[in-house]
C-alpha cells in the first residue's frame, strides 16, 4: 500500500494540472479584458445576419413631415373622480405635475388626497350641480406639449412652476389664472454631506459657491432633461441668467445673450461635470437610493428631497436652493365653461385652506426661508425659455460624439397588440430628436441578431436609412436577447477604441424573456466593463429581474414601455441622450 | 580655569555674532514673496495664453527660489479658490475660463490682499 501512495498521488496531481490547463479561466476586470472576452469567447458563438440598408435604397426614401409628437394624455394615470355624464355633476379634470399627483406613492400624492377629500364633500355650484375633480398625473413639460398641440383640453393645469405657463403663452394659448400658488416648493441642488462639509470650510455654502465648485471640476452632478422637468429647466435658466450677469440688475436673460462667450463658456464647463442626464430627476433619485455614492449632488425639487432624507444613508443630505419658486400655479383655459371656472375656483380655495396646507407639509411642501426671502430671478418670456431649451439640446454634447445602438426585439410576440408597429412609429418620430453628428445603429433580434444600420454620423441620408430599415421590420421567431446585446456592445466598444471621449449607449427593447443564444451570466461582466450605458425597456412579459440587473450594472433604470407610451418614451430618451 | 572661561566666552560671543549676522543676511537678502490673484472669467484661448505665459515666468522664479508664490487664488464672479500649492503652468493652461468678469469681486480681493499681483485676461 505504501508503495502505491506516491504513484497514486502523482497521478492525481497530474490529472488536476491537466484539468486546470484545459479550463480557461478568464478574469474580466477592464475594458481590454472585456473586449478580448467578447471577441474571443462570445462573438464566435453568435450567428449574425446582415440586412444593411444600402445608400441607393436610402436616397429614395421620403420622410413625411414629423409633427411634434405630444403624448396621448389618456395614457397617464387619472386619480380622484372619473369623467361623469351625470347632468347633475360638473366634472373637471386637472393636469398636474408628478411630484404632487402620484397616487402610487404616499409622499407624492398631495393633490390626489386633496381631490379625494374635496369630492367627498360634494361641494356644489350655485346651480346645485355637484363638483367632482379628477387629477391626471402628467409631468409638467409633457402636459405643456399636450396643451400646446391641443391633444388634450382639461379644465385646469397645475405645473410645478410658472415657467411652463410662459411657454404655453408663447405657443398662443390663453390662460386664466385661478391661483398663483397651490402649494410651496422650490428647486434645489441636493448635496452629499461630506461634499457640503468641505465647501463649508471656506465659508457659507451659497448657490454661487456651489456652482463655482462644480465649474472648477471639484464636484460632479446628476441632471435631467429641461424639456420635461421643472427643476432642470429652472436650473438651466438660473445658470445662464447668472452667467449673463443678471444677478446684479435683476433683469431676465435675453435670447441674444445665449450667443455670448461668457454664457456659452459657463454652460459648456458645466456640461463636463454632469455624471448622468436622465429624462426626469425621479430617475436620478431612484438610482441614488440604490447607490448612495453615485452622485455627489443632483438637481431636484425640495419636496422630493424631504422624502429622500427619510431613506437610509440620506439622513444628513444637505441642499442649496436656487431659481424661481415652484409653487404649483393653477390655471384654466378659454375653452372652459363658466361652471368649470367656478368649480376650479372652489377647488383652489379648498386646496389652499389651512387643513390642506397642513397636509401638504407632511408630504414635504414647506414654506422655506428661501421662498420667504423673495429674492428670485425674474421669470422670462416663453420665447426665451424655448430658446434656452433649444440651446441645451444643441450644445449638451459639447465636443463629444454620442453613439447609441438601438437593439430591438422582433420576435413573434411583438405582433401582439401592434407592439412592433408602435415601436416603428415611435422610432420614426424620435429620429427628429437626434443631433446631427451623433451616431446611431440598429440591430434587431429574434432567433438571431440582424444588423440593419451600422453606426454612422446622423444626417439626412442616415435618417432616410433609418426609415427604410424600420419599414423592413417583421415580427417572427424567438428571442436571442443577449446575442443582440453582444453584437451591439461589440460595435460600440470598437468605436470607443477610436474615440475614447465619446459617450456610448444601448437602448435595449424587449417584450419577452431570452429563448435563444447567450445568457445574462455570460455577458454581464462584459457589460460592466464595456463603458456603455444600457437602457433596458421592458415592453411586455419580460424577465424583470434580469433587466434590472443590467440596469444596475450600468447605473441606470429599467423603463416600462407599452404600445401607447413607447412613442413618448423613445422621444424622451432620444431627446435626452442623442 | 581662567583659560577655560575665556574660551567659553569667545565661543559664545562668536556664535551670537554668527546668529545676528545670519538674521541680518536673511532680512537684507530675503526672497520676495507674492500672492497671485488669477481671474478665471471667460478669456479667449489666445489671450489666456498670455496669462499662462506670465504665470509660467513667475512659477519658474518660484522653482529657482528667486521668488516665493505665497498664495495662488483663482477667482470668478461666482467664488474663489485658494490653492494649497501653486498650480503647474500646464494645469493653468488647461483650466476652463467661464462667466462674466466682476469688478466688485476683484476689488474685494485686492482689498483683502493689498500686495497681491493680479493676472487677468488682457482686454
Amino acid at each position: 500500500m505504501k508503495k502505491l501512495l506516491f504513484p497514486l498521488g502523482l497521478a492525481i496531481g497530474l490529472c488536476l494540472s491537466l484539468l486546470g490547463a484545459c479550463t480557461t479561466f478568464t478574469s474580466i476586470d477592464s475594458f481590454e479584458s472585456a473586449d478580448r472576452y467578447l471577441q474571443q469567447q462570445l462573438l464566435p458563438k453568435i450567428q449574425v445576419d446582415s440586412q444593411l440598408v444600402s445608400d441607393s435604397s436610402s436616397y429614395n426614401v421620403v420622410i413625411p413631415p414629423l409633427l411634434d409628437s405630444a403624448p396621448n394624455p389618456n395614457t397617464f394615470p387619472l386619480y380622484g373622480a372619473k369623467p361623469d355624464q351625470n347632468p347633475n355633476t360638473v366634472y373637471i379634470e386637472i393636469y398636474s405635475s408628478a411630484e404632487k399627483a402620484n397616487g402610487e406613492r404616499s409622499d407624492e400624492r398631495w393633490l390626489v388626497d386633496v381631490a379625494e377629500k374635496f369630492n367627498q364633500q360634494r361641494q356644489t355650484l350655485p346651480s346645485g350641480k355637484v363638483i367632482q375633480v379628477g387629477i391626471r398625473n402628467i409631468p409638467s413639460g409633457l402636459a405643456a406639449q399636450v396643451l400646446a398641440t391641443k391633444k388634450g383640453q382639461p379644465a385646469g393645469y397645475t405645473p410645478a412652476t410658472t415657467m411652463w405657463l410662459e411657454l404655453l403663452k408663447a405657443e398662443g394659448l390663453s390662460l386664466q389664472e385661478i391661483t398663483p400658488a397651490l402649494v410651496p416648493n422650490q428647486a434645489i441642488i441636493a448635496v452629499q454631506p461630506q461634499v457640503y462639509k468641505e465647501l463649508a470650510q471656506g465659508g457659507e455654502v451659497t448657490f454661487d459657491r456651489l456652482i463655482d465648485a462644480i465649474l472648477s471640476g471639484k464636484i460632479q452632478v446628476g441632471y435631467s432633461n429641461p424639456y420635461i422637468g421643472s427643476s432642470s429647466l429652472n436650473f438651466l435658466y438660473t445658470l445662464l441668467w447668472r452667467a449673463a450677469g443678471h444677478h446684479q440688475d435683476g433683469k431676465p436673460l435675453t435670447i441674444a445673450e445665449l450667443e455670448s462667450p461668457q454664457v456659452n463658456s459657463t454652460f459648456s464647463t458645466f456640461q463636463k461635470q454632469i455624471t448622468l442626464t436622465t429624462p426626469t430627476y425621479l430617475d436620478l433619485k431612484q438610482i441614488w437610493i440604490r447607490e448612495p455614492q453615485k452622485f455627489p449632488a443632483i438637481i431636484m425639487a425640495y419636496q422630493s428631497y424631504v422624502t429622500l432624507k427619510k431613506q437610509p444613508g440620506f439622513e444628513k443630505l444637505a441642499y442649496i436652493p436656487f431659481g424661481v419658486p415652484e409653487n404649483s400655479p393653477l390655471v384654466g383655459f378659454d375653452w372652459n365653461s363658466a361652471s368649470e371656472r367656478t368649480a376650479l375656483e372652489k377647488f383652489a380655495a379648498f386646496a389652499t385652506s389651512a387643513p390642506m396646507q397642513q397636509l401638504a407639509k407632511h408630504q414635504g411642501h414647506e414654506q422655506t426661508q428661501y421662498l420667504q426671502s423673495s429674492k428670485f430671478p425674474s421669470i422670462p418670456s416663453g420665447e426665451v425659455l424655448k430658446a434656452v431649451q433649444a440651446f441645451w439640446k444643441q450644445r449638451k454634447d459639447g465636443a463629444s460624439t454620442v453613439y447609441m445602438e438601438l437593439i430591438v426585439d422582433t420576435s413573434g410576440s411583438m405582433e401582439q397588440n401592434q407592439r412592433l408597429k408602435a415601436v416603428q412609429e415611435a422610432l420614426r418620430f424620435a429620429s427628429k430628436q437626434i443631433n446631427r453628428g451623433n451616431q446611431i445603429g440598429l440591430i434587431t433580434f429574434s432567433d438571431r441578431p440582424t444588423r440593419r444600420i451600422e453606426l454612422a454620423p446622423f444626417n439626412e441620408l442616415e435618417q432616410k436609412r433609418l426609415f427604410a430599415a424600420i419599414e423592413q421590420l417583421q415580427p417572427d421567431g424567438g428571442t436571442a436577447l443577449y446575442d443582440g446585446l453582444a453584437i451591439g456592445l461589440a460595435d460600440l466598444m470598437a468605436k470607443r477604441k477610436t474615440d475614447p471621449n465619446g459617450r456610448f449607449y444601448v437602448l435595449l427593447l424587449t417584450d419577452g424573456e431570452r429563448t435563444h443564444g447567450l445568457e445574462l451570466t455570460q455577458i454581464q461582466d462584459v457589460i460592466k466593463h464595456s463603458g456603455v450605458r444600457v437602457y433596458p425597456i421592458a415592453y411586455g412579459e419580460v424577465n424583470q429581474q434580469e433587466l434590472e440587473a443590467i440596469a444596475t450594472i450600468r447605473e441606470g433604470s429599467v423603463y416600462k414601455g407599452t404600445p401607447e407610451k413607447v412613442q413618448v418614451l423613445l422621444k424622451d430618451l432620444f431627446q435626452t441622450n442623442l | 580655569m581662567k583659560l577655560k572661561m575665556q574660551l567659553l566666552k569667545t565661543l559664545g560671543l562668536s556664535w551670537l555674532a554668527f546668529f545676528i549676522i545670519g538674521l541680518l543676511i536673511s532680512w537684507l537678502f530675503a526672497i520676495p514673496s507674492i500672492t497671485l490673484l488669477i481671474d478665471r472669467s471667460y478669456c479667449p484661448a489666445t489671450e489666456w495664453q498670455q496669462v499662462v505665459q506670465t504665470y509660467t515666468e513667475l512659477y519658474q522664479q518660484h522653482q529657482q527660489r528667486r521668488l516665493q508664490l505665497q498664495s495662488v487664488i483663482l477667482f470668478s464672479s461666482l467664488g474663489e479658490d485658494k490653492l494649497s500649492t501653486p498650480l503647474q503652468p500646464e494645469a493653468l493652461k488647461q483650466l476652463p475660463t467661464y462667466g462674466q468678469p466682476q469688478m466688485q469681486k476683484q476689488l474685494q480681493l485686492r482689498k483683502n490682499y493689498p500686495q497681491a499681483q493680479l493676472l487677468q485676461c488682457p482686454q
